[in-house]
């Protein structure tokens, strides 16, 4: 008998907590709807950017089951880095899991600023980030508590499906499966490892948006195309009824020439979501009316067609223009208008 | 589940009920023919239920309307004859059948019972459902059903337990003996179709003699009256064809998809560093598959259900082509052999009917049902015991409620429903409803109102009436009412000086003449928000 057990345990719960800290970027701050690009394992484990790479949130995570204040220390050592690097970001935070509540002056906070951490772990925290830097004239100088007083602390406390569910702002009346925001989840994560295998140690950039070239970044359009894509596939074939956008295709037709075409529609689109050779037509088709649907959600499904058309050629044989129309009645009903 | 509002009528004239509240409901008026009943029952219409409506209302040229609450959703129904449109926040979808339209319900208002019926799970149908909750003026009968549908008394009770969560096997001797007469009934059925396959490959001219004696007038009212069913089954014949057709399609669409993301099930690249399958182009522009494993199984979950369904609905349309089949059958019976009529129909009668074949489908039938029979008879039933527990605890909540309103009265409940030869005598007809609906709502805990039309038929006593409204206001839901005052009541303004009963006065309305002109603008609203679809 042979026991495994020097294997990287490790991996999976740390790039877990990365993609965790991703979808925290792009659906769960304030100021969420600014973040646009994310670059991954460049200037850290998770950088989100805006379009214009002008604004930059820098996220550290840590993932460890005991956080004592010298790990803690430890953990901002990168954030540190890049505080006092060429660049400058204007949010550095450290994705952790929840401290122990004594740390903390008030610990009913789970996002907080290193003032919400007792004056005993502060010592602790300091002692360990400053022999990390390996600079002694650290201690208490201005720098040191200018960066600190600049991070924030961020404790996840949320189910994988949670923060799936929280950017997905899809209406999905049927309960949608437990499983599939998992799956979800993990379609993220893996695209997220695999963006990883590139080299680009000792790579230098002068500005930000160069970044983009080592092609280490998702968009939060892929993302978004990724979970409505995801959730309207699940609506294929259980959909209950004509979706209301899709009633004025409808209408011109007698009622069993009504229900032909709508299982025409399910059959066509159930195949462009099995189909693994006109997938990337496909999924330009899905991101195009996604996009312009969340940006102009009162418009008339023949109009987005039309768009469609004029941005891209479908050369996905079964993607017929009804079958595109019931597409765009199923995206249209699902996007929360409000958000 | 809470009705809001119940509308009915034409583009002539309508009617719309929208003050109805989640609480006691008691629609009265101080003389009959006020419309009570045509709500009621245009109410339970609109959601599925048989028409049980007045011979003098012609229901079929109306349009009937409801909206529901259930669980936080709102629905909207919509019926003309046999169409029904149902409408929620983000869909439409319209039924050309009322079995389809129970697939619905099933799946996305409320899931329906399953019980066993001639060997097979059945779903049970919208008159047998509400029949839990639901008790109209005309058809009652407390030692049977109100509704005559292709389910009876030992279904409902099945279904009672089913909602119970106990699983149906059981039978009780009715069942048996329902068996046995069916098994009697086919033998019989066998027998004459025998004899019409060796009267028709005899001798097809036996009937030419006395034809000519046949009344020409008779003969033109068969004619029409054939020519009917003979519709109907064209009809039939074609939905189902274009359920066949679309249950092909979908058949076939599974082994497609199955062979367009082979991928999936052969041989997948892998890095052969780290075993990851996760292997992406160096051109990379796309991030993300189209589709995962959990999107695509929940497709093909769908489909398969899709085609179960449509195999369910292809089956219900065969039923009710042997129905058309055998009243067409008995119209050719009752006549006499009339040689032109057989001439004319000829055709239809030898291509439409298959002899033979309904000869072996009887057969069958016979053979399932002597299966049956023997399944029924041997199977010692696990359940047995809880059934007759749940059956005993609905007949002590009966008996408690009827003491309730009637301590000194004589009727005792040994079964859910009453023995045949027992007649009831003034209100006790409507006590028995009353205690089985409270019974069944305080036992199974239904999410459905309770709705009475008549609630005191049979001339209930004022205090029995008065312990009846307040057993009513302590279940604490939605109660609709009906009920006709007596002259020296309705001066009183009885209901209105009771509490917690929203009193709703229908005796303004002409006589017969509920439908009216001035709902006709917000009636027509109504159909319009339906996009415009026909029904």
């Amino acid at each position: 008998m042979y026991t495994f057990t020097n294997t990287e345990i490790n991996n999976k719960k740390a790039s877990e907590f990365e993609t965790k800290s991703l979808l925290y970027l792009i659906g769960m701050r304030r100021d969420s709807n600014e973040i646009d690009i994310i670059t991954i394992d460049c200037f850290n484990d998770v950088t989100g950017a805006n379009k214009e790479f002008i604004k930059l949130w820098d996220v550290q995570s840590k993932n460890h089951k005991n956080l004592p204040p010298s790990k803690i220390g430890e953990s901002l050592l990168t954030l540190y880095n890049n505080f006092i690097s060429n660049i400058d970001f204007s949010e550095y935070i450290l994705f952790i899991p929840k401290l122990k509540r004594d740390y903390l002056v008030n610990a009913s906070l789970n996002i907080y600023g290193y003032s919400n951490i007792n004056q005993k772990q502060k010592n602790g925290i300091e002692k360990k980030l400053i022999e990390k830097i390996n600079n002694t004239e650290l201690n208490k100088s201005f720098l040191l508590m200018d960066f600190l007083g600049s991070v924030t602390f961020v404790e996840d406390n949320k189910k994988i499906s949670t923060y799936i569910k929280k950017i997905a702002q899809f209406k999905n009346k049927k309960v949608v499966p437990e499983d599939l925001y998992k799956s979800i989840f993990n379609d993220i994560r893996n695209a997220q490892t695999a963006l990883k295998n590139s080299y680009i140690e000792n790579e230098t950039i002068n500005k930000p948006i160069e970044v983009l070239k080592f092609n280490r970044h998702i968009t939060k359009a892929e993302i978004n195309t990724l979970l409505v894509s995801r959730l309207v596939g699940v609506d294929v074939f259980s959909f209950p009824g004509i979706p209301f956008p899709f009633l004025s295709v409808v209408k011109e037709f007698d009622n069993e020439t009504a229900k032909d075409l709508i299982q025409d529609c399910n059959e066509n689109l159930s195949r462009a979501f099995f189909d693994k050779n006109g997938c990337k037509n496909f999924w330009k088709v899905s991101e195009f009316i996604i996009l312009y649907l969340k940006e102009n959600p009162e418009e008339n499904i023949h109009n987005v067609l039309d768009a469609l058309q004029r941005a891209l050629s479908i050369t996905t044989l079964y993607l017929t223009n009804n079958t595109i129309l019931y597409m765009i009645s199923l995206v249209k009903t699902g996007l929360d208008n409000d958000n | 589940m809470i009705i809001k509002k119940i509308a009915f009528g034409s583009e002539k004239e309508s009617f719309i009920e929208d003050k109805l509240t989640d609480d006691l409901n008691i629609i009265f008026s101080d003389d009959n023919n006020r419309g009570k009943t045509l709500v009621m029952q245009g109410l339970m219409y609109s959601l599925g239920y048989e028409a049980i409506f007045p011979s003098s209302f012609n229901y079929k040229d109306q349009y009937f309307y409801s909206r529901i609450e259930i669980a936080g959703n709102f629905f909207d129904f919509l019926r003309k004859n046999n169409s029904l449109a149902v409408k929620t926040e983000e869909a439409i979808q319209i039924f050309n059948s009322i079995t389809e339209f129970r697939y619905f319900f099933d799946r996305h208002i409320s899931p329906l019972p399953r019980i066993t019926k001639e060997n097979k799970v059945k779903m049970v149908d919208f008159s047998l459902f509400y029949e839990m909750f639901f008790i109209g003026q005309d058809n009652r009968n407390p030692s049977g059903l109100i509704s005559k549908g292709q389910f009876n008394k030992v279904d409902f009770k099945n279904m009672i337990f089913s909602l119970a969560g106990l699983i149906s096997h059981e039978t009780s001797i009715d069942d048996i003996n329902e068996i046995k007469e069916k098994i009697n009934r086919l033998k019989i059925e066998l027998k004459t179709i025998r004899k019409k396959i060796t009267i028709i490959k005899s001798n097809p001219n036996i009937a030419e003699i006395t034809s000519k004696t046949f009344d020409l007038e008779k003969t033109q009212e068969k004619i029409k009256i054939l020519k009917k069913i003979n519709e109907n089954i064209s009809v039939i014949k074609r939905s189902r064809q274009r359920e066949i057709n679309r249950k092909a399609k979908l058949e076939t669409l599974v082994s497609e998809l199955n062979s367009l993301n082979r991928g999936l099930n052969e041989g997948v690249v892998k890095c052969g560093d780290c075993g990851s399958d996760k292997i992406f182009f160096s051109n990379n522009d796309l991030t993300f598959d189209i589709s995962n494993t959990e999107v695509r199984n929940s497709i093909l979950k769908s489909i398969q259900s899709n085609i179960f369904q449509k195999a369910e609905i292809i089956n219900e349309y065969t039923e009710n082509l042997n129905i058309e089949q055998d009243s067409l059958n008995k119209e050719l019976e009752s006549s006499p052999a009339d040689f032109q009529q057989i001439i004319v129909y000829q055709d239809h009668i030898l291509t439409k009917r298959n002899y033979d074949d309904e000869a072996l489908n009887t057969h069958n039938r016979i053979k399932n049902l002597e299966t049956e029979l023997n399944l029924q008879k041997s199977v010692q039933d696990d359940n047995k015991k809880e059934k007759k527990k749940l059956q005993e605890e609905i007949l002590a909540e009966m008996m408690r409620t009827y003491k309730a309103i009637e301590p000194n009265g004589t009727l005792i409940f040994d079964d859910i429903f009453t023995k045949k030869d027992l007649t009831f005598s003034g209100s006790e007809g409507q006590e028995y409803y009353f205690s089985r609906l409270i019974a069944l709502s305080n036992i199974l805990k239904h999410e459905f109102p309770i709705i009475v039309d008549s609630f005191r038929d049979g001339e209930l006593s004022t205090q029995k009436e008065y312990k009846m409204i307040n057993i009513y206001k302590g279940l604490k839901k939605q109660i609709i009412l009906t009920s006709t005052l007596k002259k020296e009541e309705y001066i009183t303004r009885k209901y209105h000086s009771e509490s917690g009963i929203n009193a709703l006065d229908y005796s303004k309305h002409n006589d017969c003449k509920i439908l009216q002109k001035k709902y006709n603008k917000q009636f027509k609203g109504l159909i319009e928000s339906f996009e415009g679809i026909v029904i």
